[in-house]
C-alpha cells in the first residue's frame, strides 16, 4: 500500500475529469504516465500536468505553492505509510500549517487540497480516535475536502464524528 | 525578503544563488529545525512562504518555463525526491550501501546527457533547475574523494559545474552562504532525509520501537508457550547421504569455491564459508532438509605457474593446498556436508557433457586468435607463461612478462613482445592463429533477463547491483577454452589439446561435488514435480558475475531443466584495520594466523559475522574484536547464562523452578517472539549480521528481566514472592534454552557447552520457521548440569600485540622474525622500486581509497631516497653537464619518463609535474640534436 499511487492519479483525474494515460511505475518505482504524447515524471508533475490539461489557470504565485505542497507530499507520504513515526511527524507537520490556513495554499480551495486528502487516505483511515484528537486542524479540513460530491462519491468519507470521544470519555456535567 | 536557515544546508544555497541572478536583496537569519519544520525558509511577506527550496528558488529566479510542458518542474521535482536524498544520504554517511552507490551513479549519468546535448540542464538558457542542481552537487563535486568517487567520469557535468562556479552571483551567493564542502551539513527537514522512492520496503513494515505489546500478541505468546513445543516438526533423521525429501523444504547450499593457490584470508572466510555455514546451521535447526557443499578450486594458470615456482606438478600444488584449507575450515568449524576439490573425474565428465550439450544447442562458436605458440614445448604459451623485451618506446626492460612489464606498468599484448621467450624452455615461440571456441552469451541474453527478472528480488543488494551493472551493456560472446595442460579437457575434435577456462567450469564444481558427495547429482540439480530443490549460493562480490550470469548462461542454454540459483547472497569486501586484505601481498589476518591467536573460533566465528559487509565494505579491527568480546559476549550473553544457570543450580539444587507465568511474564515473552520473529526473517533474507543483533537482543531483554524481577529479593519473601522469584528463574533458564537455540548457527562450540550445562539433547533445540516462537525446551522437573562461564575477557594488552604482529605483509613479518634489515645494492634496490612501483599502481587499479595505498606509495618514496644515497656515494661522469652519449641520454629519457607518468598517476596538480615534463623534453631535444649531428 502506498500513499501516491496509480490509485491516487487516477482518483485526481477523475475529480478534474480529465484523462490520466496509462499510469504506471518505472523501474525506479517513480510514478509515469504519458499526457499529450509526453512523458510525465513524478506524482507532483502528473498533478500540474492534469491540472494544466483540465483548462485551470493558476497564478505563477499559486502554482509554486501548489508545487510546494505537492512536492512535499512526493518526498513522504509513500515512506509514511510503511514507517508510523514518520507518519505522526509528516501529519502533525501538515496539521500546523493548517492551523493559519484554511486550506493548504490559503483561503481557497485548490486542486492540492484535492489531491493531498487522497494521498493521505490512507494515512488518516489507519489513525485511531485518540491520535485524531491531536490532529484537530487537519480533520476538520479533511471534512471539508470530503463534503464535496465529487470527492465522497469516489471514496467513502472519513468517519468524523466528534462524538465519538465524549461516548469514550463523557464530558462531567 | 527574509531566508531562515541552518548552518551550511546546500538548499540555502539555491535561494542564494537565485537571489543574486535575480537582484534580489534577502536577509539571513539563524534558525534551528525546532521552530519551522523545514529549512530554508523564504518569507516573502506575512502572507506569503515557501518551506520548499525548489519552490523558492523558482520564485525568485522566475524565468518562466522554457518548454511550455511543465518541464522545470519536472526536474525540480526529479531534484527533490531523488537527487537530493540520494546525495545527502552519502554524504552524511559513513559508509554507503552499494545499491545508493548504483543509484546515485545512474542519477548522474541523467544529468550528464542532459549536459551532453544542451549547454544547461533543460536548454541553452539557465533556469531554476540548474541553480537546485547545482547546489545539491556542490558537496560531491567540491570534495576531493567524492567527486573522485563519484564524478570523475562525467565530462559534461564538470563542464558545467565550472562555468556557473565561475559566475560573478554564484561567487557572491558562496560567500554569503559562508559553507563548506566537506560537511557537517544542516539537514534540510525535522522529518530527516527521504528515502528513494525504490528503497522504501514495499511492505509495511512498522518500525515499532515504542510500541508496546498487543492482545493479540500476548494471545499467541500464551498458547505457543503452553502448546508450541509438542507442536515442533517431528525432527529430521540424518540420512549419510543427504537427498532431497517430498514434502520438505530442500535446501541445497553452496559456498563460492575457494581458489586453491594461497591460504584463505579472513575476508575469504566470512564472505563465502562461514557465511554459508551460518546459514545452514540456521537451516538444521529449522528443520530444513539441508546439503551444505563446497570444494577447492583448482584449475587454471595460476595453478600451474605456482607449481612452475615452486618446481612441481599443479597436481602436487594442490593436493598441498587442499590440506591447508581444509585444515583451516575444520578449525573454523565449517561443516560442510562435503567439502570436495574440483580437479576430478566427475567434473570433467560433468563439464564435457554440458558443453557438447551447449554446443548442439547452437551456442557455441569458433574464432581465431593470435598466439605465441612454443614449438620446443608443443603448446601455444599463456601470456604469464612468455617474457620478452617491453615493445613500448622508452622502456625496453628485458624481463616483461606477456600480459605486463613490470618496469614501466603497462599492459601488453602478449603477441608484440620484443625477442618472445617461453618461460619453460627459452625457445623463441611463433606467432599462430589458435583456433578458440566460444559462448554466445549475447544469444542467452533475453532468457537470462527474463529468468533475472523473476529472482533477483531475493538477491542480496550487492548481488543485484553488480548484476545490474552488467546488464548496462549487451553481453558479449566469451572465450571458453584456452591452451593449457591443467584443466578440463575440451571433448570436441581440434581442440583435445586445449581445456576449458575457469569461468566456466568452476561453478560446474558445484554440481561435480554433489556427485561425488552423493553420486546422484541430478536429483539436487535437476527440477522435478515430486519435490521443490531451493538453491542458495554464497559469496563475495566479485564472483557474482559468474554465478548470476555466465553459469544460469550455460544452463539455461543446455535447456535440461536445472536448478538455478533462487538465493544469492553476495557480501561486499572485508577490509583490515583500514587498508584491504590482500592474498597476493599477504596484507592482513589468514586463516593459520587465527588459529595461532589462542582466541577461540567461536568467538572469531561471531566478529565476523558481527562486521559481515552486507550492504557496504566494513572493516575488521583488533580493538573491535576486543570490545564486542568484551561488553557483548561476555557481559551480555555470558553473564546472563551464567547467572540464570548458578541461580538454578545454586538456590534450586539445578532443578528448573515451575514456572507460574503471570501477564507480565507474558507480556516478556511477546517481546522475546518479536525477537525471533525478526530473527527468523533476517536469517530467511540472508541477513546473517543483522539476525546476531536479535540474538543479543534476546539476551538482553533476560538481564533486564533479572534486573527488574530481584529474583534474590523475592526468594526471601512472602510465599507468593517466593513463587514469583522461582518463575523469574524457571523463565530465565528457558531463555538460556532458547539462547542456545538461536546461537547454534553463529557459535557451535559455546552452543555444545551450553547444551551439556543445561543437559539437554541437542534436538530438541529447534525453531518452527513459520510460527516462531518461545517454546518451553526445558521440561518440568528437569535438572541441569554445572553451570561454567562460556567466555573470557580478551585483554588490551593482547589485542596490541596481535596488531602489531600482523601488521605490514607476511614477507615483512617473516623478515622482522629474522630480525635483519638487509642493505641492498643499488641494483637490489631499484628491483625492489620495480616491484613497490608495481604493487602501488595496481593498488590504485583497484582502489581509489588513498588511505589504502598512501602507505606503499611511502614505502616506495622511501626505497627511491635509499637509491639516491647508495648512488650518490658511487662515481659517476654524467653529473655536472649532464649526459652526453645516446646511450646515456636515452636511458635517462626512460628514468624521467617513468617519473613523470608516475607523477601524473599520483598527482593531477599540474604545478608538480610540470617542471619534470620540461625536463623530459629537454632531455629528448638533447638526442634529437645528438641523433641529428650524427
Amino acid at each position: 500500500m502506498s500513499a501516491c499511487n496509480t490509485e491516487t492519479i487516477k482518483l485526481i483525474g477523475k475529480y478534474l475529469n480529465t484523462p490520466v494515460g496509462p499510469v504506471c511505475y518505472n523501474t525506479d518505482r517513480v510514478l509515469t504516465t504519458v499526457l499529450g504524447k509526453q512523458n510525465v515524471y513524478g506524482f507532483a508533475s502528473i498533478v500540474l500536468q492534469l491540472v494544466s490539461k483540465s483548462g485551470v489557470q493558476m497564478s505563477q504565485e499559486n502554482l509554486l505553492l501548489s508545487y510546494q505542497w505537492l512536492e512535499h507530499i512526493a518526498i513522504y507520504s509513500n515512506q509514511a505509510v510503511t514507517n508510523p513515526i514518520l507518519a505522526k511527524n509528516f501529519l502533525q507537520d501538515i496539521n500546523k500549517a493548517l492551523q493559519r490556513n484554511t486550506y493548504l495554499t490559503g483561503n481557497f480551495i485548490n486542486i492540492v487540497d484535492v489531491a493531498t486528502y487522497y494521498a493521505l487516505y490512507p494515512l488518516l483511515e489507519r489513525l485511531p480516535i485518540y491520535e485524531r484528537e491531536s490532529l484537530l486542524h487537519l480533520f476538520r479540513w479533511s471534512k471539508h475536502i470530503q463534503a464535496q460530491p465529487k470527492v465522497c462519491s469516489s471514496k467513502p468519507p472519513l468517519a468524523l464524528n466528534n462524538l465519538t470521544l465524549s461516548v469514550l470519555a463523557p464530558i462531567a456535567h | 525578503m527574509k531566508i531562515y536557515t541552518n548552518e551550511n544546508n546546500t538548499s540555502t544555497l539555491k535561494l542564494l544563488i537565485a537571489a543574486n541572478l535575480a537582484g534580489k536583496k534577502v536577509e539571513l537569519h539563524n534558525a534551528s529545525l525546532t521552530g519551522p519544520r523545514a529549512l530554508p525558509l523564504l518569507e516573502v511577506d506575512e502572507q506569503l512562504s515557501f518551506f520548499s527550496s525548489n519552490a523558492a528558488v523558482q520564485y525568485l529566479f522566475p524565468i518562466l518555463d522554457l518548454s511550455e510542458n511543465g518541464q522545470c518542474q519536472q526536474m525540480q521535482e526529479w531534484e527533490a525526491t531523488r537527487l537530493l536524498p540520494a546525495v545527502a544520504t552519502v554524504i552524511t554517511s559513513k559508509s554507503v550501501p552499494s545499491d545508493l552507490k548504483q543509484a546515485l551513479n545512474s542519477l548522474l549519468q541523467t544529468i550528464n546527457e542532459h549536459l551532453g546535448k544542451h549547454k544547461y540542464i533543460l536548454g541553452e538558457k539557465l533556469s531554476a533547475v540548474d541553480i537546485s542542481v547545482w547546489s545539491t552537487l556542490y558537496p560531491l563535486y567540491y570534495n576531493k574523494d567524492y567527486n573522485q568517487q563519484y564524478l570523475s567520469e562525467f565530462v559534461n557535468i564538470k563542464r558545467w559545474v565550472e562555468e556557473l562556479a565561475g559566475a560573478k552571483a554564484v561567487q557572491e551567493a558562496l560567500l554569503q552562504w559562508n559553507g563548506s564542502p566537506s560537511g557537517p551539513f544542516g539537514v534540510s527537514s525535522a522529518l530527516g532525509i527521504p528515502l528513494l522512492p525504490s528503497f522504501i520496503s514495499p511492505v509495511g513494515s512498522p518500525q515499532e520501537a515504542d510500541v508496546g505489546v498487543s492482545a493479540e500478541e500476548i494471545e499467541a505468546a500464551k498458547d505457543n508457550w503452553i502448546n508450541g513445543l509438542s507442536k515442533l516438526d517431528k525432527p529430521l533423521i540424518q540420512e549419510k547421504v543427504v537427498l532431497p525429501l517430498k514434502d520438505r523444504k530442500n535446501v541445497l547450499i553452496t559456498s563460492a569455491l575457494p581458489y586453491v593457490n594461497n591460504v584463505p584470508h579472513l575476508g575469504n572466510i566470512i564472505g563465502c564459508v562461514l557465511s554459508a555455514d551460518i546459514f545452514a546451521r540456521y537451516c538444521r535447526i529449522c528443520n530444513y532438509n539441508t546439503l551444505f557443499i563446497c570444494g577447492t578450486d583448482e584449475y587454471g594458470t595460476a595453478t600451474e605457474t605456482k607449481a612452475l615456482e615452486e618446481g612441481v606438478t599443479p597436481r602436487q600444488i594442490c593436493d598441498k593446498y587442499f590440506a591447508i584449507h581444509d585444515a583451516v575450515y575444520k578449525w573454523f568449524n565449517i561443516g560442510f556436508d562435503y567439502f570436495g576439490r574440483t580437479s576430478t573425474e566427475e567434473q570433467t565428465e560433468i563439464a564435457q557433457k554440458i558443453f557438447v550439450k551447449l554446443m548442439d544447442n547452437g551456442f557455441v562458436s569458433k574464432q581465431s586468435v593470435e598466439q605465441l605458440l612454443c614449438e620446443n614445448c608443443d603448446r601455444f604459451l599463456a601470456d604469464r607463461f612468455v617474457e620478452g623485451i617491453c615493445p613500448h618506446v622508452g622502456c625496453g626492460y628485458e624481463d616483461a612478462r606477456g600480459d605486463q612489464c613490470d618496469k614501466c606498468g603497462k599492459l601488453i599484448n602478449a603477441i608484440e613482445l620484443v625477442e618472445p621467450r617461453c618461460k619453460v624452455c627459452g625457445h623463441r615461440p611463433i606467432v599462430k592463429p589458435s583456433e578458440q571456441l566460444f559462448i554466445e552469451l549475447g544469444q542467452l541474453e533475453s532468457s537470462l533477463r527474463s529468468w533475472i527478472s523473476t529472482s533477483e528480488h531475493q538477491w542480496s543488494p550487492p548481488a543485484r547491483a553488480v548484476t545490474r551493472a552488467w546488464f548496462r551493456e549487451p553481453l558479449h560472446a566469451r572465450a571458453v577454452t584456452r591452451d593449457l595442460k591443467w584443466g578440463v579437457p575440451v571433448p570436441i575434435d581440434g581442440f583435445r589439446n586445449k581445456v576449458f577456462y575457469v569461468w566456466f567450469d568452476a561453478p560446474i564444481g558445484y554440481v561435480s561435488i554433489t556427485q561425488t558427495a552423493t553420486k546422484a547429482y541430478e536429483k539436487w540439480w535437476k527440477k522435478d514435480k515430486d519435490y521443490d530443490v531451493k538453491l542458495y549460493q554464497f559469496m563475495a562480490k566479485d564472483n557474482v558475475p559468474f554465478h548470476a550470469i555466465m553459469f544460469p548462461a550455460t544452463c539455461l542454454g543446455i535447456n535440461e531443466d536445472y536448478v538455478l540459483v533462487s538465493h544469492l547472497y553476495a557480501t561486499e569486501y572485508l577490509n583490515y584495520e583500514e587498508g584491504k586484505f590482500s592474498k597476493s601481498r599477504g596484507v592482513g589476518v589468514f586463516g593459520t594466523d587465527a588459529q595461532d591467536t589462542g582466541i577461540p573460533s567461536d568467538v572469531w566465528r561471531f566478529y565476523l559475522a558481527s562486521v559481515r559487509p552486507e550492504t557496504s565494505d566494513s572493516s575488521f579491527s583488533w580493538a573491535e574484536l576486543g570490545t564486542r568480546n568484551n561488553s557483548e559476549l561476555l557481559n551480555n550473553l555470558g553473564n546472563f547464562c551464567h547467572r540464570s544457570l548458578s541461580f538454578c543450580a545454586n538456590t534450586f539444587g539445578g532443578t528448573v523452578p515451575e514456572i507460574k507465568p503471570t501477564q507480565a511474564d507474558y507480556e516478556l515473552i511477546a517481546l522475546v517472539n518479536r525477537e525471533i520473529a525478526a530473527y527468523v526473517q533476517h536469517m530467511e533474507k540472508g541477513r546473517l549480521r543483522e539476525a546476531l543483533r536479535n540474538v543479543l537482543s534476546v539476551s538482553r531483554l533476560g538481564n533486564q528481566h533479572m534486573q527488574s524481577e530481584q529474583p534474590w529479593v523475592l526468594l526471601k519473601g512472602s510465599d507468593d514472592d517466593k513463587e514469583r522469584g522461582a518463575t523469574a528463574i524457571g523463565l530465565c533458564c528457558q531463555l538460556v534454552a532458547l539462547l542456545a537455540t538461536l546461537l547454534s548457527p553463529y557459535m557451535p562450540d559455546t552452543t555444545r557447552r551450553l547444551q551439556e550445562q543445561l543437559k539437554l539433547d541437542p534436538t530438541v533445540l529447534r525453531l518452527q520457521p513459520n510460527n516462531p516462537s518461545f517454546l518451553q525446551y526445558l521440561p518440568v522437573g528437569h535438572t541441569i548440569g554445572k553451570p561454567e562461564p562460556l567466555f573470557v575477557k580478551i585483554e588490551a594488552d593482547l589485542l596490541d600485540r596481535l596488531r602489531v604482529k600482523y601488521a605490514g605483509t607476511q614477507s615483512e613479518r617473516a623478515n622482522k622474525a629474522n630480525g635483519e634489515t638487509p642493505i641492498l645494492t643499488a641494483s637490489e634496490l631499484e628491483a625492489a622500486i620495480a616491484k613497490q612501483g608495481e604493487v602501488v599502481r595496481k593498488l590504485k587499479e583497484t582502489t581509489k581509497d588513498k588511505s589504502v595505498w598512501q602507505p606503499e606509495v611511502n614505502k616506495l618514496l622511501e626505497l627511491k631516497k635509499q637509491l639516491v644515497a647508495v648512488t650518490a656515494k658511487q662515481p659517476t661522469n654524467q653529473q655536472i653537464n649532464g649526459p652526453s652519449d645516446v646511450a646515456s641520454l636515452e636511458k635517462a629519457i626512460a628514468e624521467q619518463g617513468d617519473k613523470v607518468r608516475k607523477l601524473k598517476a599520483s598527482t593531477k596538480d599540474k604545478a608538480v609535474w610540470q617542471p619534470e615534463v620540461n625536463t623530459l623534453l629537454d632531455l629528448k631535444k638533447q638526442l634529437a640534436a645528438l641523433q641529428i649531428n650524427k
